[in-house]
């Protein structure tokens, strides 16, 4: 009997500093550790079976990150989530599971907050720079292709929404940009081709993933 | 903790996922309930320091203490060290990020002498004084323990207090004295008086040395009534001994990332040049029970998939079959795979095969050291060519198809034909794999030979030998790689240099103070790295010095010479060693400890037990 299982967790504090390969083995030893169902795959040599939905940036935190896992026995899922968390590092917290409802590939785009503070601009001043950015026609943006070369494209077209936030001390810029298996892009890509425009990069910058849609627009569960 | 003022820049230098703490396993205190804070620093890198044993057990044990916390703290890479010295960063205790300058101990492990260097800058990085007679009273103290601290002298001028030998218990007793002489008010001056009381603890202040005409040492004499020997600390029953059921689980990739179950301390083969087999006596077993509980505790709390059963020579583990029984019971079902490292050559059988089957399918590594079965007597390393070849006929028929062969070049009375001898194993292991029958199909061998440089150490019977001179080393590489002609043997050598820089320390004296000093000032550091070592930088500061290198690598010293290390004891008598070293020089082998006792006198400190007596 095999459960497939999806957990929903954010990552943040000292495990935004761990890659995706990091998560993978980390998962593994912390669902070892809360001695959960799960199902190892079979072969000359077995491993957990799991899979996240996206993968997220070193550095950046997630508020919506998505692993799947099959459990070979039926457990109860809040107590799984409870076991889970207890073993979990400090930064990583489970805050659902639940059958899954849509395949990835159903993935279409994700949410992102990234707040911007600069030592030499004001947020006003960040605030109408970002505005500016985003209100030109072409927004050439450079990406490292599989063959590690840099191609130039005009990002624009493919920015689903963008809104920039003058806050008391800081800039808020909340974007929705393509996920999933058929088009993917970091938010990275366009920041640094904000700081070329702007000269320098912005002092502290700090990347967050808020949701994950669907083909429907929903959030994907 | 990430500290504040390092987020802003964590993303600019490499796996920064090693400056920020919150592993699965760390310990994190209010330091309101704390009175002693440890910073248990590793000189190396953050993947070197946490695959690292020691720190385990110290960092597991110091943590159980209520009012103890132990931080740890491993040598930035150079791109955050650079960031951290920009910006003013003083280096910090991963768990709290608290500056370590304002702990009360600072613990260093001397595991081999290219970390001093490192040692010195994390001292610097910490914004500590550098030199012992600079720290005041709100310094952290400095100690240091592991196995160099079998000859600290070279770190004398830096380091407050050496801990030598088992580090389990001695330190209970360092923090038990530490509260009380809080407690009354005492000095820092008056806490190292009282510390070199300690059994196990040595503070280098309280001796003066004093050098002949020749540079030889003429007397090291304690001040007051610090003790005139220092006596290393030896646990007595390794079975009630403390050992972690969980360890700090990094999030990055490091070099050895599994759980990890001492089964022994010490050694029973006397091979002539291994430092770390008399440093470890008397012989100690746990029983098969605690090894399997603590394994099991270990793989359960930490999540590991993966257990190494670690030694000084696992094959030598007196109840080895029951002990895998015992926990292939339970590994199978929660999918734990046993590792066991360190096999002799003779102690590789089909039985071990059998049980390890499930092991990933690496390569198998061991150790002749020696070309010639002449050079092995000399170096008591009881292995024949008949031992290789079934060894090799055992492994390969049980599916290895790669079989990995250490040496060592520079060994005393070691001539070309021995040089010539290491190629020819290499040769025998080639042969066995193509003579056997059942080997796997369709594949080729690969046999590895690795060549290190010698390195005479104190405590072995070889103290008293010169290295061979870089020229000669250099020679006799050259030569190695003449000899090979198979296409299925990988000939490894390390660059001497490092060798040489290695046996200068491990044989080194005070004086050699200033030279590491010097060579701090001048930028050396990491030299375990090949990308960070640079020989002319040392020699510069050698000649800055005037301390010529050779004097401690290359000189043949005499039996009645006074050594850097005599005031310190080990148990192993000088007495032991020379007669050994003698019966090398004929190449007279001594057979191992449980066929019969070679009167080494290390269980003279265990209140005369050694488990090789007994088993």
């Amino acid at each position: 009997m095999l459960l497939p299982v999806r957990m929903f967790f954010h990552k943040d504090g000292p495990s935004r500093y761990m890659s995706h390969l990091d998560l993978t083995r980390c998962m593994t030893r912390c669902i070892r550790r809360a001695g959960l169902p799960i199902w190892y795959t079979e072969g000359f040599n077995p491993h957990v079976y799991m899979t996240f939905a996206l993968p997220l940036s070193l550095g950046a935190a997630g508020y919506y990150e998505i692993m799947d896992i099959r459990f070979t026995e039926d457990m109860p899922l809040d107590e799984a989530v409870r076991r889970l968390n207890e073993a979990l590092p400090e930064g990583i917290t489970v805050y659902k599971a639940a059958e899954p409802a849509k395949k990835p590939t159903a993935i279409v785009s994700s949410r992102w907050e990234i707040t911007l503070e600069d030592e030499s601009m004001s947020p006003s001043a960040l605030y109408n720079a970002l505005n500016e950015f985003f209100s030109m026609d072409e927004i050439p943006v450079k990406k490292k292709t599989k063959a590690k070369k840099l191609t130039t494209f005009d990002v624009k077209p493919q920015i689903i929404e963008w809104n920039a936030i003058a806050c008391e001390n800081r800039t808020k810029l909340m974007l929705l940009l393509p996920a999933g298996c058929i088009n993917n892009i970091n938010p990275s890509i366009i920041l640094n081709a904000f700081y070329e425009k702007l000269g320098h990069e912005v002092s502290h910058v700090f990347i967050k993933r808020t949701e994950v849609l669907d083909d429907s627009g929903e959030l994907f569960v | 903790m990430i500290r504040k003022d390092i987020e802003d820049f964590l993303l600019k230098v490499q796996k920064p996922g090693r400056y920020v703490g919150g592993e699965p396993g760390s310990i994190v205190k209010k330091r309101e309930d704390v009175n002693i804070r440890f910073a248990f620093c590793f000189p190396d890198s953050y993947e070197i320091g946490m695959s690292h044993l020691g720190i385990k057990i110290l960092y597991g044990l110091y943590n159980s203490i209520p009012d103890v916390w132990c931080e740890r703290v491993f040598a930035p890479w150079e791109d955050m060290e650079k960031e951290m010295r920009a910006r003013n960063i003083p280096l910090y205790g991963l768990e709290s990020g608290d500056a370590i300058k304002d702990f009360d101990f600072v613990g260093f492990t001397l595991q081999y002498e290219l970390s001093y260097s490192n040692i010195l800058n994390m001292l610097d990085l910490g914004q500590i004084p550098l030199l012992a007679k600079d720290r005041g009273e709100d310094d952290p103290i400095v100690v240091c323990g592991g196995p160099c601290a079998c000859n600290g002298e070279p770190l004398a001028d830096f380091v407050d207090i050496f801990s030598l030998g088992d580090g389990e218990e001695v330190s209970i007793d360092m923090f038990d004295l530490y509260r009380d002489c809080k407690a009354k008010g005492f000095t820092r001056r008056q806490f190292l008086e009282a510390a070199s009381k300690v059994d196990g603890l040595y503070v280098p202040s309280l001796y003066d040395v004093e050098y002949n005409e020749d540079g030889t040492i003429k007397s090291v004499t304690p001040q007051g009534d610090a003790p005139a020997t220092v006596k290393k600390r030896v646990v007595s029953d390794v079975n009630s001994m403390y050992y972690p059921d969980n360890f700090v689980v990094p999030f990055v990739d490091i070099v050895h990332d599994r759980a990890v179950e001492e089964i022994f301390r010490g050694c029973i083969r006397g091979c002539r040049f291994c430092q770390a087999g008399f440093l470890y006596r008397p012989i100690r077993e746990k029983s098969p029970e605690v090894i399997n509980k603590q394994a099991r505790d270990l793989c359960r709390n930490t999540g590991y998939d993966e257990i190494s059963l670690s030694s000084l020579s696992s094959s030598d583990y007196t109840k080895l079959p029951e002990l895998l029984d015992e926990m292939l019971d339970w590994s199978e079902k929660d999918k734990v795979s046993i590792s066991l490292p360190s096999l002799r050559v003779d102690g590789f059988s089909e039985e071990l095969t059998e049980k390890l089957k499930k092991v990933r399918r690496g390569g198998l590594t061991f150790a002749p050291e020696a070309g010639t079965q002449r050079l092995r007597d000399v170096i008591n390393k009881n292995v024949t060519e008949e031992e290789l070849v079934n060894t090799c006929r055992t492994a390969f028929e049980g599916g290895w198809t790669s079989v990995k062969l250490y040496f060592m070049i520079g060994l005393p009375t070691e001539t070309f034909e021995d040089v010539e001898g290491i190629v020819k194993m290499a040769q025998l292991a080639v042969d066995t794999f193509y003579r056997c029958p059942n080997k796997p199909k369709g594949k080729g061998v690969q046999v590895t030979a690795s060549a290190s440089t010698f390195v005479p150490k104190p405590f072995t019977p070889f103290q008293w030998e010169p290295q061979d001179t870089i020229d000669v080393i250099r020679d006799k590489q050259k030569h190695l790689l003449s000899c090979v002609s198979s296409k299925k043997i990988t000939l490894n050598y390390h660059d001497s240099d490092t060798s040489f820089l290695e046996a200068v320390f491990a044989r080194g004296d005070r004086r050699l103070g200033k030279v590491l000093l010097r060579a701090f000032e001048l930028g050396c550091k990491f030299d375990g790295w090949t990308d960070f070592f640079s020989i002319e930088k040392w020699m510069q500061a050698f000649e800055d010095c005037g301390i010529d290198p050779a004097f401690y690598a290359n000189r043949r010293r005499s039996y009645d010479e006074i050594l850097p290390w005599d005031h310190l004891d080990y148990g192993v008598s000088k007495a032991f060693l020379r007669r050994e070293h003698e019966k090398s020089l004929c190449a007279e082998t001594t057979p191992h400890c449980r066929q019969k006792c070679a009167g080494c006198g290390a269980n003279k400190l265990n209140g005369g037990k050694c488990d090789a007596l007994t088993c």
